[in-house]
C-alpha cells in the first residue's frame, strides 16, 4: 500500500485516513473551512447544499455515539443523504468480509464512506480497494487513529488560544491504546507545537513513544508544569484485567484530573476530553464541568470540523467549481 | 534422461563447491560429475544455465501443510508443486495438521500421499506433546519409527515448563532432535509485528524482543540440563541469535534457523498496513541486526547460509487490518517482487528445474517399491534422517541416498 493513499495524482486530498503525511497548509485550510461552516450552525435553517445528491454511508463496525451523531448531523448540513449502518447486526455477522460489505454497498452508488473499525488500518484497506470516484474518512481504526477528533481538538485549542507555535500541551491517559492521542500528536507536531508531553504510567504508553516527538512524562505534577492545553484521555475499565493499572482508586489519586493537579497548569489552561468521560476515574467532575473546560465546544466544533473534511474530499470529486458556486448563493 | 547443466554458477556448501562448473547427470538422475564431463558422457539434454545459480534441492524445515484438516486452504498437491517450483525438493511437516501428527498411522498417511503425488520428499515432524497440548508426551518412538525426523509442538508453546523438561529427557533417552518455537505465549499475546517505532505509530500491537529471549533463555537452560539435540526455529531476534551462539560455544547440541522474511523483511517494510508484511513470527528492525557476526556465531545454521531451508514463507492474510486470506509463496531475496502475490521464476528455467526434480522423483519412488496409489510408503527408512546431517543445506540429502552413484541429489535450478 502507497503512503499517499490519502492523495490523488494532483496531490489534493482524496480519503482522510490519518493526520501523518498531512502538510501545515492542508490542515489549516481544513482549520479555516470549519471556521466558515460555524455559522452554519447558528442560523434559522441549518443546510448548505455542498454535497446535495451524495451519498454517505456511516459505516460504524464499533459502537460510537458521538462521532457517529456528529458525522450525521455534518453530512446532512451540507444536504447530503445519510446512510447509517449498524454492521453489528447486519452482514458481516452472517460471515460477510469487509470488503466485500464494501462492495455491496459500494454497488448502491454510494459517495463517501465514514468507516470505524475496532481494527487498525482497516480505513486503509478500505481505500485501497475502493473506486476512485468513493472517498472514505476515518472516523477511528483501531489504536491506530482518529484523524477527525484531533482536527476538532485542535480547532477548539485555536479557538481558544490562537497561535499554535508557542503552546506547551499534555496529554493524558492511555496513550497504548488511544488512536485519539496517535493522532493529536501528529496533529500537533505538524502544526508546529513546540512541546508536547504524554503523561501515563509506563504501562500505558507504547514503547518508543518519544520517536513520535513527545516527551513522556509519569508524573502529573512535572508533566503539568506550566503546559497551555491539557488533553483527557479516556480509560477503558478492561485496562484493570490487564494488569495495566492496579486499580481506580490508585489511578485517580495518580493521573486523574482535579482541580488540585490543573493547578500545576497555566492559570488559563483549557482542559480537553474526546468523551466519553469517566468522571472520577481520569477527570473530576469540578474540572469537567468547570470555567477551564472546554468538553462541550468540543462537540460542536466537531459537526463543523467534520463538515469542512467532507467538503474538502468530496469537492475534489467532480465538477468542484459549480458546487462552489452553489456554496454561496 | 541424461542431462548436463552448464555455464551456472554451482553453490553447494556441503560438497565446499562454489563457483562455475558444470554438471552432469546420467540417465537414472544422479550427478555423476561436477566441473569436467566424465570420459564417454553424453548429455541427450543440456541446460544453459548462464547467469543463473545451480545448488542442490533446497530444505524446507519448517513447510506448514494444510492437508490433512484444511484442505480449502492449501492441499498436499498444491504445495508440493509450489515447493519444486521454488527450488525446494525436500519439506518437514510440522505437526499442526488436523489431526496432528501424534500417531505413526498419521505419519505414514502423510508420507504415502506425498509419495503419490511425487514432486518433493515429505519427512514428518512428530508431536512432541500429544494432540500438541503440552500436557502428556506424544509415542516419539513410534513415531520416530513411522518416519518423523524430529519432534516438535510446532507453534503451541509447551508453557508447563516440567512437561518440557520430561518432553526433552524423553527425546534424549533414544537420541532423537526437538525442534523449538521459542515464543512466550503472554509477551506476545495478540501481536502482529515488532514492538517498537512502527507498532507505536500504526497502533498495531506489538511483540517485544523479550517475548523471544525469554523463551529462548528457558530452553537453553533445560537442553544444558537434559543435553537433547534441539534446534531453535524462526529465530527473530539478534540477541536470541547470540544466545544460541554462546551455547553452542559452550558444547551445547544445538543449531537455529532465521526465516527468509526476517533476513530481507523488516517493521519498516509494513508501511501503511501491507499485509503482505506480516509474517506469523515476529518482525524485527533490520536485516542487518543479525549481521554477519552474529549468524557466524550461531554457527553454519543461522543466517542466511541457512536461509535456504526456510525459503518458503506461506502466509495467510489473517491480519490486524481485516486483510484477504491467501496463500503466497515467497522465496529468499524476493523483496523486490513485492507486490506479486505469487512469486514466478523464469518460465523457462523453471520448467527445467521441476522436470529434474520429477524424474529424480519418480526415480527415488522406484527404489523404494512404492507399488503405486494407494500402497503406504515403508515407514522408518528414509525417514531416519538425524538433524546434525539436516543443518546445512543439501548435506542431509546426500547421506539419505548416498548409496547412489554421485554426490549429489536433486540438484535443482535455483533462480534468481
Amino acid at each position: 500500500m502507497k503512503q499517499d493513499l490519502q492523495f490523488d495524482s494532483s496531490g489534493r486530498l482524496k480519503h482522510f485516513l490519518t493526520i501523518e503525511g498531512l502538510s501545515r497548509q492542508t490542515i489549516l485550510q481544513i482549520l479555516d473551512t470549519a471556521k466558515s461552516f460555524i455559522s452554519v450552525g447558528q442560523r434559522e435553517i441549518k443546510k448548505v447544499p455542498l454535497l446535495r445528491g451524495k451519498t454517505v454511508v456511516n459505516l460504524f463496525f464499533e459502537s460510537s455515539t458521538r462521532t457517529r451523531t456528529t458525522f450525521e448531523i455534518a453530512a446532512k448540513r451540507l444536504s447530503a443523504d445519510v446512510i447509517n449502518l449498524n454492521v453489528a447486526t447486519s452482514s458481516t455477522s452472517k460471515g460477510e468480509t469487509l470488503l466485500d460489505t464494501v462492495r455491496n454497498l459500494e454497488a448502491m452508488h454510494t459517495d463517501l464512506f465514514v468507516v470505524r473499525h475496532d481494527r487498525a488500518g482497516t480505513a486503509h484497506l478500505i481505500a485501497a480497494h475502493v473506486p476512485p470516484h468513493v472517498r472514505i474518512i476515518n472516523a477511528g481504526d483501531g489504536a491506530h487513529a482518529h484523524p477527525t477528533q484531533a482536527m476538532l481538538d485542535a480547532f477548539t485549542i485555536r479557538e481558544a488560544k490562537g497561535d499554535f507555535r508557542k503552546l506547551r500541551v499534555a496529554i493524558v491517559g492511555d496513550i497504548q491504546h488511544s488512536r485519539v492521542a496517535r493522532s493529536q500528536i501528529h496533529a500537533l507536531n505538524t502544526l508546529g507545537v513546540p512541546e508536547i508531553r504524554v503523561i501515563a504510567p509506563r504501562t500505558l504508553l507504547p514503547t518508543a513513544i518519544e520517536r513520535l516527538g513527545v516527551v513522556p512524562h509519569t508524573d502529573m505534577r512535572t508533566g503539568l508544569d506550566g503546559v497551555d492545553v491539557v488533553m483527557m484521555l479516556r480509560l477503558q475499565h478492561e485496562r484493570m484485567s490487564g494488569a495495566l493499572i492496579p486499580s481506580e482508586q490508585e489511578y485517580f489519586n495518580l493521573y486523574g484530573l482535579t482541580l488540585e493537579k490543573l493547578a500545576y497548569a497555566k492559570r488559563d489552561a483549557i482542559v480537553l476530553h474526546p468523551g466519553p468521560m469517566n468522571r472520577g476515574l481520569e477527570i473530576d467532575s469540578a474540572v469537567a464541568d468547570g470555567p477551564q473546560s472546554v468538553i462541550l465546544p468540543q462537540v460542536t466544533n466537531g459537526i463543523a470540523v467534520r463538515m469542512a473534511i467532507m467538503a474538502l474530499i468530496m469537492g475534489g470529486s467532480a465538477e468542484p467549481r459549480s458546487r462552489r458556486a452553489e456554496a454561496n448563493p | 534422461m541424461s542431462l548436463a547443466i552448464r555455464g551456472g554458477f554451482v553453490c553447494d556448501p556441503a560438497n565446499r563447491v562454489n563457483g562455475k562448473r558444470g554438471v552432469y547427470v546420467d540417465a537414472e538422475g544422479f550427478v555423476v560429475a561436477v566441473g569436467r564431463a566424465p570420459r564417454g558422457f553424453k548429455a541427450r539434454r543440456t541446460i544453459d544455465a548462464t547467469n543463473k545459480i545451480v545448488c542442490p534441492g533446497l530444505i524446507d524445515l519448517r513447510a506448514r501443510l494444510r492437508e490433512p484438516g484444511q484442505e480449502h486452504k492449501a492441499t498436499l498437491e498444491s504445495e508440493l508443486r509450489a515447493a519444486v517450483s521454488g527450488g525446494i525438493t525436500t519439506l518437514c511437516c510440522p505437526p499442526d495438521t488436523m489431526p496432528v501428527i501424534d500417531t505413526p498411522a498419521m505419519a505414514q498417511m502423510i508420507q504415502s500421499r506425498a509419495w503419490r503425488f511425487g514432486y518433493a520428499f515429505i519427512h514428518p515432524l512428530g508431536a512432541l506433546t500429544r494432540d500438541l497440548k503440552g500436557q502428556h508426551l506424544a509415542d516419539m518412538e513410534a513415531l520416530d519409527d513411522a518416519g518423523c525426523v524430529a519432534f516438535t509442538n510446532a507453534m503451541t508453546p509447551v508453557t508447563d515448563t516440567l512437561v518440557m523438561r520430561r518432553a526433552m529427557e524423553y527425546a534424549a533417552s533414544f537420541d532423537l532432535v526437538v525442534f523449538l518455537h521459542s515464543q512466550d505465549p503472554w509477551l506476545s499475546a495478540n501481536g502482529c509485528c515488532h514492538e517498537g517505532e512502527i507498532s507505536a505509530r500504526l497502533g498495531l500491537p506489538g511483540i517485544p524482543e523479550a517475548a523471544e529471549t525469554v523463551a529462548v533463555a528457558r530452553d537453553l537452560a533445560l537442553i544444558d540440563q537434559t543435553r537433547v539435540r534441539a534446534h531453535f526455529c524462526g529465530l527473530s531476534s539478534a540477541r536470541a541469535v547470540q544466545m544460541v551462539g554462546e551455547a553452542q560455544r559452550r558444547g551445547l547440541p544445538v543449531s537455529a534457523d532465521v526465516t527468509a522474511h526476517h533476513l530481507h523483511l523488516t517493521e519498516h517494510d509494513i508501511g501503511y498496513f501491507d499485509t503482505q508484511c506480516q509474517v506469523r513470527a515476529l518482525q524485527r528492525r533490520r536485516a542487518g541486526d543479525f549481521g554477519p557476526g552474529n549468524a557466524a556465531a550461531a554457527g553454519s545454521a543461522a543466517g542466511s547460509r541457512e536461509a535456504p531451508d526456510n525459503v518458503r514463507g506461506d502466509r495467510r492474510g489473517n491480519v490486524e487490518s481485516g486483510g484477504y486470506p491467501g496463500t503466497r509463496l515467497r522465496p529468499a531475496g524476493c523483496r523486490r517482487y513485492r507486490g506479486h502475490m505469487h512469486f514466478r521464476p523464469p518460465a523457462a528455467l523453471a520448467i527445467a528445474a521441476r522436470e529434474y526434480v520429477f524424474a529424480r522423483t519418480q526415480h527415488a519412488v522406484s527404489r523404494h517399491r512404492v507399488r503405486g496409489p494407494g500402497h503406504p510408503y515403508p515407514g522408518g527408512r528414509a525417514g531416519r534422517l538425524r538433524i546434525r546431517k539436516i543443518e546445512a543445506t543439501g548435506r542431509a540429502q546426500r547421506t539419505r541416498l548416498s548409496s547412489g552413484a554421485g554426490a549429489w541429489l536433486t540438484a535443482t535450478c535455483s533462480l534468481y
